[in-house]
């Protein structure tokens, strides 16, 4: 009985603990924290860094690297984080299940390639059928647009192919050489390092060609996002815009300077020329296509992944857009 | 009877207790700090998790991936003991094995299971071979290293006896060695076969396909929290399950070894 007792009181000294939570926002927060990955298309931010866009805001900004957008949302949904530069899906899934993470502008489309090795008689996407490939984890980006849309098309069902999911993206290229895979699902700049290591990979089915001629866009499927703490924008929406405004900043560099390349490849730890053919197929754009975005909640929703579909508005937040649209 | 349901109720009133606080920490959305769309990622209630448990048995997703993982488990975990008992035994029994084995697992012994599967998926694929080598490694030390521990705190006195009565190897093995080793082998295969579920759990989880840490991963991915809940409950679940099929009985038959001694 004693026992029970003081298994109680823990239990009770547990709750009044866990319900001490942090405490309210700070009128002007000392630092702003922004979640990415080292990827091409989130590459944006890092240059923003890294060129010094972000130091006339007059507060500390902090760009941390997390391994994966599951792992940046579930920072987010810990508050963690601020603002992030991730996947669109990971946002969209997370705010169908409550959290309150908008989507502010894209960052980058495109990106994913399918290669395989020349030895295994894979030329199209049909070729897969009884074959094994890297996918990364459910619900991402690149698992909705392969099972929602490039399985589909090419006639063939999620369950004729080996889904091989878990690997790392710097990782799938070796398991694909040690003929431990057959395919494998990746994208920029795993997949120019990739060609650029190995002389017999070839490109299956380029993603973001492939998008812009199915719908005859000058964009391909939209990828990473710029996504802020909804409580967090509504508090400092000024800061906010100055984020976003360093981020455009940067994404402008990249887009018309020379130099934009060889930057991204001292930030990422790789070749320039990698990075040359990388942004052949990675498009670094604010330009967000929100439609785009809906469709591949439509195919999460059929894939399982998600029960509802979040609303337009309470996913994307347009002040900031706006904002810049009345200053123009 | 009534006497065994309040026996029950007591013997498992503090989870009882859990699970109300629990509830109300979900239902109070931990006491405010949450609001109600929040609460269910953060912490889904009892309700919630047991209704997602209910949907994901009665399709059949849940079963099929825990007969994967459970597999991967017996496989790995039986060739762990199949050769940390020997190799314990021998150790235990002659200090010239114990010199040259022993250092091997003092290094091995400290390395956590994780750390093998980048090794395991290059040596073996992206398959069950992968999985049961990396259960395998884990389960192998503490196996090991207790049923050596259990040979050299064999008693000294019935040593000599076995000696004074000139027994043969067999009737020192079935005689001596196994009944006073069991608890020992019991112990390091309880502590394997822990170390069994959560190694395979991180390797399904990387790259491996299939099985429970496939379910956490895609749970996770989706941000569905009670998934995060249900891989737990069922890890438990399964490990007292086969503590009380594969150990259990043992443990009764080195007790009844104990009595028929004292006696």
């Amino acid at each position: 009985m004693k026992n029970r007792c003081g298994l109680l009181i823990a239990l009770l000294m547990l709750c009044f603990l866990s319900a001490c939570g942090k405490g309210s926002k700070e009128e002007n927060p000392e630092s702003i924290k922004i979640g990415t990955n080292r990827a091409i298309g989130a590459s944006a931010v890092y240059v923003a860094e890294e060129m010094g866009y972000f130091d006339d805001l007059n507060v500390k900004v902090e760009v941390l690297d997390f391994s994966d957008g599951t792992a940046i949302m579930e920072a987010m949904a810990a508050g963690e984080l601020d603002m992030c530069v991730v996947g669109a899906m990971p946002v969209a899934v997370w705010n169908a299940k409550g959290l309150d993470v908008r989507i502010l502008e894209g960052v980058n489309n495109g990106g994913h390639v399918i290669l395989t090795r020349n030895d295994t008689g894979i030329q199209s996407v049909s070729d897969l059928k009884g074959k094994s490939l890297t996918v990364p984890s459910p619900g991402t980006v690149t698992d909705v647009l392969l099972k929602g849309f490039i399985l589909p098309d090419a006639g063939i069902a999620e369950d004729s192919i080996t889904a091989i999911t878990g690997i790392a993206p710097a990782d799938m290229a070796n398991a694909m050489m040690l003929n431990q895979v057959d395919a494998i699902m990746t994208w920029e700049p795993f997949a120019s390092v990739a060609e650029a290591s190995y002389d017999n990979v070839s490109v299956v089915y380029d993603c973001a060609s492939e998008w812009q001629e199915k719908y005859n866009s000058d964009y391909a499927y939209p990828v990473n996002v710029l996504a802020v703490n909804g409580a967090f924008i509504d508090n400092h929406f000024k800061l906010v815009q100055s984020v976003t405004n360093s981020v455009n900043k940067a994404i402008d560099y990249i887009n018309t300077d020379a130099s934009a390349y060889g930057t991204i490849a001292s930030i990422l730890d790789i070749d320039e020329n990698i990075v040359a053919n990388a942004m052949k197929r990675s498009m670094v754009s604010n330009e967000l296509d929100q439609e785009a975005v809906m469709q591949f909640m439509e195919k999460s929703k059929e894939l399982g992944y998600i029960e509802k579909i979040p609303e337009k508005e309470k996913l994307f937040d347009q002040r900031i857009e706006e904002g810049i649209q009345r200053e123009n | 009877m009534k006497t065994k349901i309040i026996r029950a109720l007591q013997d498992y009133s503090s989870i009882v207790l859990l699970v109300i606080f629990w509830q109300l920490l979900s239902a109070t959305g931990m006491f405010g700090k949450y609001d109600d769309n929040m609460i269910k990622m953060v912490l889904p209630s009892p309700f919630q998790v047991a209704g997602k448990m209910a949907d994901i048995t009665a399709s059949g997703y849940l079963l099929e991936n825990i007969l994967v993982s459970f597999v991967r488990v017996i496989a790995g975990f039986a060739i762990g003991a199949g050769i940390g008992i020997p190799v314990g035994i021998l150790m235990g029994y002659k200090r010239s094995v114990k010199k040259l084995v022993y250092p091997l697992f003092k290094i091995i012994a400290p390395i956590p299971g994780v750390a093998w599967i980048p090794l395991a998926i290059i040596w073996f694929g992206l398959g069950n071979d992968a999985a049961v080598f990396i259960i395998a490694m884990s389960a192998i030390t503490p196996i090991c290293i207790n049923t050596m521990q259990g040979v050299e705190e064999i008693d000294p006195a019935l040593k000599d006896l076995f000696l004074t009565l000139k027994a043969n190897l067999l009737q020192k093995t079935t005689l001596l060695i196994i009944p006073s080793i069991v608890p020992y082998v019991i112990t390091g295969m309880k502590l394997g076969l822990g170390y069994s579920w959560r190694v395979v759990l991180a390797a399904e989880m990387v790259g491996v396909p299939g099985g429970l840490g496939y379910v956490l991963n895609l749970g996770r991915s989706t941000a569905q929290t009670e998934i995060t809940f249900i891989i737990i409950i069922v890890l438990g679940i399964m490990m007292t399950l086969m503590e009380k099929v594969l150990f259990s009985p043992l443990e009764r038959i080195t007790e009844k070894w104990k009595e028929a001694e004292e006696n």
